[in-house]
């Protein structure tokens, strides 16, 4: 009888609170939005079920939770704090990305510059909230709606919050067709939104392996601190283009980053536990992070605008909202909203290089934050 | 099952494209049997996904009474899920059982953006559509 | 602390700024080497086409001095060459004694040389296989 209400009184039934339910609310609601509305289905749904398994309630001491530090759910944790799932991500994003537009036309690489100030106004606008200058960063990366950036960051500067934070990113990721096209609009006149972008240049074989060299060089040089995300990047995008290792390619941009999605979004999810998810801070994290996506998006079409009173060849200011480095929803926006204004205008190829810029401006202000506060 | 190289280079969609770019095509394809009756897209709902007819006959019901059939192997049905208005504009309906390769819109613009060549020239060819259905429309 | 006060407290608006300006000019010189790849591209590729053409125009050029050339063929020569050698084998001599003989004494063209003589009809068939120089 002692035995059956020890462990009676070990099952989750038992140790189960009000706040445990939020939690397995807020995990089944990714889930539906993952698998029902479609919505970032890749990022949502290990992140969701993460939620529902991080919060079962169970016996402390066990080994069992994330946090505990010999439990499977803590190693597999481990390359979240550490960054190396994100770097990992990085790889595979790299081998899975043609530059091939953004090479044909650089300054569009501009708009993805531009787009990253929405990091340092949610920067900003976190420190005015009274989040300490960490933690302010932490959230202000959002901006840059790169889901492994910010869990990367995040995991360096403010570890606690790893959990609010990356369902932030990711929520927002996925609602990008409700934030952008509105402030796109709003920003911009009919008349601006038809106009019709030149047809690129053909890119040879070895302007696309300078690329990546040059491209790691600069950066890097400029802002160490991104070598964790640049250095797998530029790799996975030499990998690609050099043609002699393609199975490397292939395994790094589907196998590789599949893993390291997986894990990342999983045990993301279960290290958001209700005594960190349900505070004022993680309200003010996503009011935070709607700022952030909203400036971003603005920043980078205002730019467009600011742009076109100085070039000759007008650009259209909608693929500044492209610089949002939400790849390929932010493109695939910049594409509806300008066809919408005009059917004859397709704005794909070049949003994506835009899109590619905004991966690259992302990382290396996560490496100018990382190494302001370190 | 993946779809074949072989099964999708006769279609008129991807006349023009390397053997390479048809294997990326055909590695994101997935392969669906259709029952007769079954609705394929609705009118008004998002377009999420694109179809391309292997066999069988579907009637695409528009507003207004109007509806066309397509049988054609290698039509596509669901250009939305890429042109404006990004909505459906019809209802597709199998008239028959048959068979069709879907691929989603995430996956579509995944591929464009791991190949910018072979984004160009689908967009070209989407255009060219494009302007044929406008061209119907004004009819 | 809060608001604008919290933001001058913990270094806000300089980080902010120079944040900004960091990736804005880091980008920027990005895009300036890359509207210059073009150019550094063409010229690896022209290094490349150049060099692989040295390489062919070599494979097809003449050999260098010290590996003497083969002379021109010449029947007449051939003939008062070939004739002392058939003149000391005796006669009727074995073609094959003869083309040995030729080869041992370096003549160039031999092969040619026998068969031009024979069809002109001036090294002739004998009995047993063997042959016979006619002038």
């Amino acid at each position: 009888m002692d035995l059956l209400i020890q462990f009676l009184s070990n099952t989750g039934y038992y140790l189960m609170d009000f706040r445990n339910v939020i939690m397995l609310l807020v995990g089944s609601l990714f889930l539906y939005l993952a698998i029902a509305k479609e919505y970032e289905p890749l990022l949502l749904l290990p992140i969701g079920f993460g939620v529902l398994v991080g919060n079962i309630p169970f016996f402390k001491g066990f080994g069992l939770g994330i946090y505990e530090s010999n439990s499977v759910l803590h190693y597999l944790y481990f390359g979240v704090t550490t960054g190396v799932y994100p770097s990992i991500v990085f790889l595979g994003l790299g081998a899975m990305t043609d530059f091939t537009s953004l090479l044909a036309m650089p300054r569009l690489m501009l708009l993805g510059a531009a787009a990253q100030m929405g990091i340092y106004f949610t920067l900003i606008s976190a420190l005015a909230l009274g989040f300490l200058p960490k933690e302010a960063a932490s959230i202000a990366i959002i901006g840059g709606a790169d889901g492994p950036t910010s869990i990367f960051l995040t995991a360096k500067l403010a570890p606690h919050l790893i959990g609010p934070i990356a369902i932030a990113a990711y929520s927002y990721m996925a609602l990008i067709p409700i934030i952008q096209p509105p402030i796109m609009r709003l920003l911009t006149t009919q008349k601006e939104r038809r106009i019709q972008m030149p047809d690129m240049r053909d890119v040879s074989r070895t302007e696309k392996l300078l690329f990546p060299a040059a491209g790691l060089i600069l950066c890097c040089f400029l802002a160490p601190a991104s070598i964790p995300l640049l250095g797998p990047f530029f790799f996975g995008n030499l990998m690609k283009e050099s043609g002699v290792v393609d199975r490397l390619a292939q395994t790094a941009r589907t196998a590789i980053i599949d893993t390291a999605t997986i894990f990342l979004g999983f045990t993301v999810g279960a290290s958001t536990q209700a005594d960190v998810f349900l505070t004022p801070k993680s309200v003010g994290i996503f009011f935070l992070g709607a700022i952030a996506f909203s400036i971003a998006t603005a920043s980078g079409v205002l730019f467009g605008k600011i742009m076109n009173l100085f070039m000759k060849q007008k650009i259209n200011p909608l693929l500044g909202a492209a610089g949002v480095s939400a790849v390929p929803g932010s493109a695939r926006e910049v594409h509806q909203v300008g066809l919408k204004s005009d059917p004859s205008n397709y704005l794909l190829m070049h949003a994506m290089a835009c899109n590619s810029s905004g991966v690259i401006g992302s990382a290396i202000c996560a490496g100018i934050l990382w190494s302001f506060l370190v | 099952m993946p779809v074949e190289v072989q099964t999708i280079e006769s279609l008129a969609f991807f006349q023009g494209l390397s053997y390479i770019e048809l294997e990326q095509f055909a590695s994101l394809l997935k392969p669906r049997s259709v029952k007769k009756g079954e609705v394929l897209l609705r009118q008004g709902t998002p377009a999420m996904t694109f179809f391309i007819i292997l066999s069988g006959t579907f009637t695409v019901s528009l507003e207004k009474g109007r509806a066309y059939t397509l049988d054609d192997k290698g039509t596509v049905i669901g250009w939305s899920t890429v042109i404006a208005p990004f909505e459906y504009t019809g209802t597709a309906t199998a008239d028959t059982d048959g068979e069709v390769l879907s691929i989603s819109s995430n996956d579509f613009f995944q591929l464009i953006q791991s190949n910018n060549a072979l984004g160009k020239k689908i967009i070209k060819k989407i255009d060219k559509i494009a302007s044929e259905r406008r061209a119907l429309g004004s009819k | 602390m809060y608001g604008l006060e919290a933001i001058s407290a913990q270094n806000g608006w300089a980080m902010a700024i120079a944040g900004a300006l960091i990736v804005m000019a880091g980008l920027m010189v990005l895009s300036l080497v890359i509207s210059q790849l073009h150019k550094v591209a063409a010229f690896l590729e022209k290094r490349v086409e150049k060099r692989s053409e040295n390489k062919q125009a070599l494979k097809t050029a003449p050999k260098e001095a010290g590996v003497p050339k083969p002379p021109a063929f010449d029947i007449d020569e051939a003939q008062a060459r070939l004739k002392p050698l058939a003149a000391e084998l005796g006669e009727p001599f074995e073609l094959t004694s003869l083309y040995e003989l030729a080869n041992r004494g370096e003549l160039p063209h031999v092969h040619l040389s026998i068969r031009s003589l024979r069809e002109s009809k001036v090294i002739v068939p004998a009995e047993d296989g063997r042959f016979v120089w006619r002038d």
